[in-house]
């Protein structure tokens, strides 16, 4: 094959992932279902299950085998983990979920916090 | 297989720039609340010694980039995030390759920029999947924007710094040529 077709495949390739990525971020976070029901996972483990249409503002701690501790907070329909004692503070800076598919993950201390329906272990 | 002293050098400091680009890339605050996203400046010396050409063969930039992967397991501590890296690394280095195979000037370097932030994300996603269950692939699409984007600023990094024969890229280039001992 020609240099000039081979590019021209390569920036195809590159633009129709970037349009398929932007279609995916619209279809998941702005047209999914919104779930009310998260679920709270430690090691494996349902430890927890939070209704979010409540709007409570609460946070309690979720501490594991190891003794390791994240603190989930419930704040205006939203859960997130606001202080965690692992090394990257991954989980603390993921945004927090409000009827989004995607999960809260703590890699350290195996704590993952997930929409109903969204994951089972 | 003779692998050359001053290539072996070079190598390592290849190796070395790319583990405190790694390190200081982790310092940097998250620029959206996603898991996962970096700039991937860890990557800039692996693909400069991947299109850079001369004495500097693929496989090289391959070997740097697993000793990165291992090394920086040990500056983190976390044997899952090798995991994942180990995954994304593997494909990366595969994309990399086969556009280092298929197109024959210094541009490759761009198109290899965005397809191995793109093949890294694809893998990482595979590996935290097969331990998280499938939910983690909800990340996908932002990690493939920034991926692709900062892929592509990378890419054209390392284009600017090949494309003419600059004396030190030059020197890089021949590292065993040059001076080589008596």
């Amino acid at each position: 094959m020609k240099q000039r077709t081979i590019k021209i495949i390569l920036a195809l390739i590159i633009i129709l992932t970037l349009i398929a990525a932007a279609a995916g971020v619209y279809f998941i976070y702005f047209n999914g279902a919104s779930t009310s029901k998260v679920n709270i996972y430690s090691e494996g483990r349902l430890v927890r299950s939070v209704d979010l249409s409540q709007n409570e503002s609460y946070s309690f701690d979720v501490i594991n085998s190891k003794g390791n501790k994240n603190t989930v907070t419930v704040k205006d329909g939203m859960i997130s983990v606001s202080d965690a004692d692992c090394p990257d503070k991954i989980c603390v800076n993921t945004a927090g979920i409000k009827g989004d598919p995607h999960p809260i993950i703590c890699v350290p201390n195996q704590l993952i916090i997930s929409a109903e329906g969204a994951y089972s272990p | 297989m003779r692998y050359p002293v001053k290539k072996l050098c070079s190598a390592a400091l290849f190796t070395a720039v790319s583990l405190v680009l790694f390190v200081v890339e982790s310092g940097f605050p998250p620029i959206i609340p996603i898991p996962g996203v970096r700039i991937g400046l860890a990557y800039l010396p692996i693909m400069l010694v991947m299109f850079i050409g001369g004495v500097w063969k693929a496989y090289d930039a391959v070997l740097i980039l697993a000793a990165r992967i291992l090394l920086s397991a040990l500056i983190t501590g976390n044997p899952t995030a090798l995991l994942f890296s180990l995954a994304g690394g593997v494909l990366a280095a595969a994309v990399m390759c086969l556009i280092k195979i298929t197109v024959k000037d210094p541009s490759a370097a761009i198109f290899a920029g965005a397809l191995a932030a793109v093949a890294h994300n694809i893998g990482q996603l595979a590996a935290a999947s097969v331990i998280y269950g499938a939910s983690v692939w909800t990340f996908l699409p932002f990690l493939l924007i920034f991926g692709i984007i900062s892929g592509l600023f990378g890419g054209i990094i390392i284009f600017l710094l090949i494309r003419k024969p600059i004396k030190p890229i030059t020197m890089i280039k021949n590292t065993d040529h040059r001076n080589n001992g008596e």
